[in-house]
C-alpha cells in the first residue's frame, strides 16, 4: 500500500529528469556482487545492456526493476566488462564491472593466441636469421 | 622450354635494374609494415569484441592458418619466381585472363588507395588538433546541426567540413611519392624506421593502459570468451574476413613486393612470418585498446574510423595525466602505420604500370598520384549531406563507406577467389610447391595444394554468396545512408545504384583496356 508520503515523493519525482546520484567506485562494482545505485527519484526503471555494439545475438539486457522511494536501485551485474546502463528520459551511463578475480578462460585465451602469435613471430625470425 | 618457364626462371641478375630488396630483414619490415594498417590498430580487437571476445580467436586462429598463411605464401612465392607484378604474374601463368585479373586487382586496390589516403589525410589533421584544442571538453560545430558534441567528434567533423582537409591530404600523397621515388630503395629505408617506431609506439601506450586502474580488467574483457559465440555463422564469417582484409591479400601487392626478392628467398619463412607479425601486432594492440576502454568505461564499436577518430580519443582525453602526449603518439601511431601501408599500395600499382609499359619510375609514379589524388580529393570534399550526422556526414565520408563495402567486402574475395582458382586448377599446384621447396627452409607438401584448390575457393565463395544474400535481404548497402529521410538532400540518392555501377565499371573496364594495351615487352 502506497503511503501519503511515498505518493508525494513519487508525484514530485516525476516532475523531475531522472539522473543517477550515485554510482559506487569503479573499484567497487564486481560481477555477481551487489551494488546499489542512487538516483534523484523513485520509480525509475533502469536496465542494464551486456556487450553494446556487439554481434546482436551476443548483447544481452538485465531488466534491473525500479528505484524504490529513496531514490536506491539494487543491482547485480551479472557479467564482466563494459555495461551501459539506461533510464527513462534517455538516462545513460557506462560502468565498468570488474570480473571477480582473474577469469581462468579468458587467461587461457590470452595465453594461447600470445603464444601461437608471438611465438611464431619469433620462431620464424630467428629461422631467418640462421639461414646464410 | 615454354614461356612461362622461361619467365620463371628468371635469373636474379635479370631483375636487377628492376631493384632488389637489401636485406631479408628489409623485405619483412616491409611486408609487415604493409599489412600492418590502421584495421590493425583499432579494428581487430573492437571486431573480437563484437564477435565474442575470446570466442572469436579461435576462429580467427583457424582462418588464419587455413586461409591466411597459405595465400600469403601463394601471393609471395608467384611474385618471387616471376619478378615481376601482380598482372604480369598472373598473365604469365594463365595468359590474357590471367592479366585481366591482376589488372582488375590493382584497379580495385586503387579505389581502397584513394579513400585510405583521404583518411590518413584526416588522421594528419587530427594529429595537428591534437597538439592543443582536440582536448577540450566540448565544440561546436558549425556546419552541422547537434550544438555541441564530445570535442574529438566535433573536431573530426568540423575537419570534414572545411576544405583543409584537402591540405592534409595533399600532404600524404607527396610523402607517399616520395617514399615510393627510388623503389625499394627508399621504401626499405623508410619501414626500417617506421616499422620497430610503430612497435614502439605500441608498446608505450600498452603500458600506460596496464597502468590504469582497471587497465587490466579490460585485457580480461577482450578475452574472456562467450562460447555462445562460436555456434554462429556470422562470428566464422567475421574471422575468415577479418583474416583476409589484415593480412593485405587479395591486394596484388604482396607479389609486387615479392618480386623484388632475390632468387634464393625463403618465401614461406617469409610468409609465415609476416602473417604472424600482424597478427601479433593486433593481438598486442587489443592490450593497450582494451585496457583504456575498460578504465573509462568507453564501449566499443567495430568500426576503424569510429574507433580511431571517437571513441580511444574520448579514452585518451580521460587520462589523469598526459593527455595531449598520448593523444600525439596515438595519431603518430596510425599515420606511421598508414603509410607503411600506403606506400605499398602505391607500389603495386606503379610495378605493374613500369613492368608493362617500360616507363620510368618517375613517370608511373606521376600517374598513379594524378589518378589516385583526384580519387582521393572526391572522398575529402567536404560538400555536406547530413547535417544531423544520422549516417555519415559528407558526401566523401559516404562514398568511403559505401566504396569500401564493395572493394573490401566484395573485391578482395574475388580476387583471392580467382588466384586461388588460376594457380590451383590453371598453372598446377605441384610445379608450383616443387618451385617454393627448391629454395624454402620448410617443405610444402600435398596438404598445401589441397587447401589452395578445394578448401580456399570454397570458404571465399561461401564468404561472397552470403555477403550477396545479406544484402539482397537488406537491401542494397548505402541506400539507408543516403535515405532522404535521413540527409537533408535527396539529390544523393543514386549513390546507393551509382557506387556500385561506377565501382564494376571502372575495375572491369579498366583492366580490359589495360590488358588488351600492347605493352613494351610485348612489343618487342
Amino acid at each position: 500500500m502506497i503511503t501519503i508520503q511515498t505518493f508525494l515523493l513519487l508525484m514530485v519525482g516525476t516532475g523531475a529528469p531522472a539522473t543517477l546520484e550515485k554510482l559506487p567506485d569503479s573499484s567497487e562494482i564486481i560481477e555477481g556482487q551487489e551494488v546499489l545505485l542512487k538516483f534523484n527519484r523513485p520509480g525509475i526503471e533502469v536496465k542494464a545492456k551486456y556487450r553494446e555494439n556487439a554481434y546482436e545475438k551476443l548483447q544481452h539486457t538485465q531488466e534491473i526493476g525500479k528505484t524504490a522511494a529513496n531514490g536506491i536501485l539494487r543491482w547485480t551485474p551479472y557479467q564482466a566488462g563494459v555495461v551501459a546502463l539506461s533510464w527513462e528520459d534517455g538516462g545513460k551511463k557506462n560502468v565498468s564491472v570488474l570480473h571477480d578475480g582473474a577469469p581462468l578462460s579468458g587467461t587461457a585465451v590470452m595465453l594461447v593466441a600470445g603464444i601461437i602469435l608471438l611465438g611464431g613471430t619469433v620462431r620464424y625470425f630467428m629461422q631467418m636469421l640462421k639461414q646464410p | 622450354m615454354s614461356t612461362t618457364e622461361e619467365h620463371l626462371a628468371q635469373t636474379s641478375s635479370d631483375r636487377e635494374p628492376r631493384g632488389q630488396w637489401k636485406s631479408r630483414l628489409g623485405f619483412v619490415l616491409a611486408a609487415s609494415g604493409s599489412a600492418i594498417g590502421l584495421g590493425n590498430i583499432v579494428f581487430f580487437s573492437s571486431n573480437a569484441y563484437k564477435f565474442g571476445g575470446g570466442a572469436f580467436y579461435l576462429p580467427y586462429l583457424v582462418a588464419l592458418l587455413v586461409v591466411g598463411i597459405p595465400i600469403m605464401i601463394l601471393e609471395f612465392s608467384i611474385g618471387h619466381r616471376s619478378g615481376k607484378a601482380f598482372p604480369q604474374t598472373l598473365g604469365s601463368m594463365a595468359g590474357k585472363a590471367g592479366e585481366f585479373v591482376g589488372w582488375w586487382a590493382l584497379l580495385n586496390a586503387f579505389i581502397i588507395t584513394m579513400y585510405y589516403i583521404t583518411i590518413l589525410g584526416w588522421v594528419l589533421g587530427m594529429l595537428i588538433e591534437s597538439l592543443g584544442p582536440l582536448w577540450e571538453e566540448s565544440l561546436a560545430t558549425p556546419a552541422y546541426e547537434p550544438e555541441n558534441l564530445p570535442n574529438p567528434i566535433a573536431t573530426f567533423f568540423n575537419l570534414l567540413a572545411s576544405p583543409i582537409a584537402i591540405l592534409f591530404v595533399t600532404l600524404v600523397w607527396i610523402a607517399n611519392i616520395a617514399i615510393c621515388s627510388r623503389g625499394t630503395k627508399s621504401i626499405e629505408a623508410v619501414v626500417k624506421i617506421f616499422v620497430p617506431a610503430m612497435w614502439a609506439m605500441m608498446i608505450v601506450l600498452i603500458i600506460r593502459g596496464l597502468t590504469l586502474p582497471g587497465g587490466t580488467d579490460g585485457i580480461y574483457y577482450l578475452f574472456t570468451p562467450d562460447f555462445s559465440a562460436m555456434g554462429e555463422a556470422a562470428v566464422w564469417r567475421g574471422a575468415f574476413n577479418q583474416i583476409f582484409f589484415s593480412l593485405s591479400l587479395g591486394f596484388g601487392l604482396l607479389t609486387a613486393y615479392a618480386s623484388y626478392l632475390p632468387k634464393k628467398a625463403d618465401t614461406v619463412n617469409f610468409a609465415a612470418q609476416t602473417s604472424l607479425m600482424n597478427c601479433s601486432f593486433e593481438y598486442i594492440a587489443g592490450f593497450a585498446i582494451f585496457s583504456m576502454l575498460f578504465a573509462f568505461s568507453v564501449v566499443p564499436k567495430a568500426s576503424t574510423l569510429a574507433m580511431s577518430f571517437f571513441i580511444l580519443p574520448q579514452g585518451i582525453a580521460q587520462l589523469p595525466t598526459g593527455v595531449m602526449l598520448f593523444g600525439v603518439l596515438f595519431f603518430l601511431l596510425l599515420l606511421v602505420a598508414g603509410l607503411s601501408s600506403s606506400v605499398s599500395l602505391i607500389e603495386g600499382i606503379a610495378s605493374a604500370a613500369i613492368d608493362k609499359f617500360r616507363v620510368r619510375r618517375g613517370v608511373a609514379l606521376a600517374c598513379v598520384f594524378v589518378a589516385g589524388f583526384a580519387g582521393s580529393i572526391a572522398f575529402a570534399l567536404p560538400t555536406v549531406i547530413d547535417k544531423g550526422l544520422n549516417q555519415n556526414g559528407t558526401l566523401g565520408l559516404t562514398l568511403i563507406d559505401m566504396f569500401d563495402h564493395k572493394s573490401m567486402g566484395y573485391g578482395l574475395l574475388l580476387v583471392g577467389l580467382a588466384e586461388t582458382l588460376i594457380i590451383g586448377w590453371g598453372f598446377g599446384m605441384t610445379r608450383l610447391t616443387e618451385q617454393i621447396n627448391e629454395s624454402s627452409s620448410v617443405k610444402l607438401g600435398t596438404g598445401f595444394a589441397f587447401l589452395i584448390r578445394f578448401v580456399i575457393p570454397i570458404v571465399l565463395a561461401a564468404l561472397l554468396i552470403f555477403a550477396v544474400l545479406d544484402e539482397f535481404q537488406k537491401g542494397p548497402y548505402g541506400s539507408a545512408a543516403v535515405d532522404p529521410e535521413n540527409i537533408s538532400a535527396d539529390s544523393w540518392s543514386w549513390l546507393a545504384y551509382g557506387v556500385p555501377l561506377i565501382w564494376i565499371l571502372f575495375t572491369t573496364l579498366g583492366a580490359a583496356i589495360l590488358t588488351g594495351m600492347r605493352g613494351k615487352e610485348e612489343t618487342a
